[in-house]
């Protein structure tokens, strides 16, 4: 059985130039221009703590309870590096794995799946499946923490429980702010 | 709550209903029945062929109607392929001993002379009655935007069987006309438990429901197992891994880890005990294999690229490209990954390059679509287990 892992204190980026791997408590990067240019939040920053999580169902999908939009609180932590960095955020005060993704971090971006073993209490109130795969670009926030502001997810997004509404669709997305 | 609509109007609505019947004597002296535990879906497949069993071998029966995960005090649990992955994987049930009962086709059920389109079928403030729990709710996202607004779960099968409209599994059909869901069948896979308090009866049970006699019972619902698609298709086998990654959590878990498994032809062989495989990839919660077909995949008619895949029919998701670094293209979703090879332990599932709006690619990326919570894992093969890749149609 997995281990739990704690959430350390660890900034972690992947670059493609050199496959450089950067352990350190400041932010991420590896040296040279960081692509992002003069406006806008730049790439990279540090990826732990706690977080939280907000998955937004597919237009497409049926409108339940009048929101859209399910949140929960999160901890974050690095989670290996072999094949690629990796990112381990799990559902904060619950059973490990009660909720949980596990995210490949290359090229300052998140792309791995976030799994659900049972329905989970949303801070809005309905219950939430997931079964999903997302993808999001990192940026620092003005704390110099990474965060994903505007993620992509695909997957099964079942809302109300086991007789809710499920739906699958490749156009739900999902943010990772810090909290 | 609101409630399918019957003929008789609007009946009760259920939760999870648990029914445990009782076939053979049952009195202090006789010998403690048999359990089977089954979900609602299979419970009318499995009554009449459990009365015939007793009949035949004087052992008593009694059949528990629930999710078949966990198994609970049951000594043969039978489910579909998704109900039974993570009892079979996580050895709660004997991989060893499951057999395939047969397929169990969905079906819609209307009146008689309705409108073609189901939208116009359910007319006025009717509702589309659906069989809940796990395997309704597969089936709802699976058809997604073709249902109509007004559904209504429930798994009463009485309940199920009144409704004059319904999405049900052929056994769970009242009387109106049935109609093609566009869903693939579900899977009656069988199995002992594999703390059965009566092995030996189990054993005996399994050997019932796949003889001549068990099958003539079963095949009142079953289409007949063993009519999968023959594994030796046209074209050819993944050649090189380009990429792939799974998480840290699951490396340390899984114990089939090697990407270089998914190579060549199917050849994952179960080896009689728990966990213990050769010649697949467990890719764990979210993770992929990346590979080179050696040659460019054409879309062609029909599907163009077969996956295998080890045990029930856990889903796999597949992306396309051109090169190795992509971009790639997503094919399909969380396609359940278990339709059954002849002659082989691994099932496999169908791509069409068409449905990624693509003519052609060599590379492509298989993902796990199980997305099982890797720190609740309790098997060492989590994830979606690749055995092979192949080619369907093979250009130059």
């Amino acid at each position: 059985m997995a281990k739990r892992r704690r959430p350390a204190l660890l900034s972690l980026a992947w670059s493609a130039r050199g496959a450089c791997v950067v352990l350190a408590l400041a932010n991420a990067g590896c040296g040279g221009s960081d692509g992002s240019g003069d406006s806008g939040p730049k790439p990279g920053g540090t990826l732990a703590g706690n977080y939280e999580l907000q998955l937004k169902r597919s237009p497409s999908c049926n409108p339940v309870g009048g929101t859209t939009t399910y949140s929960f609180p999160m901890v974050m932590a690095a989670a290996g590096t072999t094949p690629y960095p990796g990112i381990q955020v799990t559902l904060d005060n619950a059973t490990p794995g009660l909720l949980e993704g596990e995210l490949k971090y290359t090229n300052f971006v998140l792309e791995g799946g976030f799994g659900s073993a049972d329905n989970v209490a949303s801070g809005e109130g309905p219950l939430v499946f997931v079964r999903a795969i997302g993808t999001g670009s990192v940026t620092q926030d003005t704390n110099g923490r990474g965060e994903v502001l505007s993620g992509s997810l695909r997957g099964l997004l079942q809302i109300g429980g086991d007789e809710g509404d499920p739906c699958s669709a490749t156009d739900h997305s999902f943010t990772l702010r810090p909290r | 709550m609101s409630r399918c609509l019957t003929a008789r109007g609007l009946a009760a609505s259920a939760g999870a209903v648990v029914l445990l019947v009782t076939f053979g004597s049952t009195g202090s002296s006789a010998r403690e029945p048999l359990k089977v535990r089954a979900s609602e879906a299979f419970a009318p497949v499995l009554r009449p062929a459990l009365e015939a069993f007793t009949r035949e071998s004087g052992i008593p029966t009694a059949l528990d109607v629930r999710e078949p995960d966990p198994p609970g005090d049951a000594d043969v649990v039978v489910g579909d392929d998704s109900e039974l992955t993570r009892v079979l994987e996580g050895g709660a049930a004997d991989l060893g001993t499951s057999v395939d009962l047969g397929y169990l086709p969905w079906v819609l059920v209307v009146p008689a002379g309705s409108p073609a389109d189901l939208h116009a079928a359910v007319a006025g403030e009717e509702r589309l009655c659906v069989l809940g729990g796990r395997l309704g709710r597969d089936a709802r996202a699976a058809l997604g935007g073709k249902l109509p607004a007004r559904v209504q779960t429930s798994r009463d099968a009485a309940e199920l069987r009144r409704a004059r409209y319904a999405l049900v599994p052929r056994s769970l059909a009242g009387p109106g006309e049935q109609r093609d869901a566009g869903l693939p069948p579900l899977v009656a896979v069988a199995a002992a438990v594999s703390e059965a308090r009566d092995p030996a009866g189990a054993r005996q049970l399994l050997a019932f429901l796949t003889g001549p006699h068990g099958r003539a019972v079963l095949g009142r619902y079953l289409s007949p197992a063993g009519a999968g698609t023959e594994a030796t298709a046209t074209g050819g086998y993944a050649v090189a891994v380009v990429d792939w990654w799974e998480p840290q959590c699951s490396l340390e878990g899984n114990w089939y880890t090697d990407p270089r498994q998914v190579l060549g032809p199917p050849d994952a062989v179960y080896l009689g005990f728990k966990d213990g495989y050769t010649g697949m990839m467990s890719l764990g919660q979210g993770g992929y294999v990346t590979v080179d077909m050696g040659t460019q995949v054409v879309d062609g008619t029909g599907p163009d690229l077969r996956v295998f895949q080890t045990t029930s029919n856990e889903p796999v998701t597949v992306y396309a490209a051109a090169s190795p670094q992509g971009p790639f293209t997503l094919v399909r979703l969380r396609v359940p990954c278990g339709h059954r090879s002849e002659g082989l332990f691994s099932g496999h599932c169908d791509f069409d390059l068409h449905d990624a709006g693509l003519t052609q690619a060599r590379y492509f990326k298989i993902e796990d679509g199980e997305i099982y919570p890797c720190l609740l894992a309790g098997t060492h093969t989590e994830g979606a287990d690749i055995d092979a890749v192949q080619a369907l149609v093979a250009g130059s």
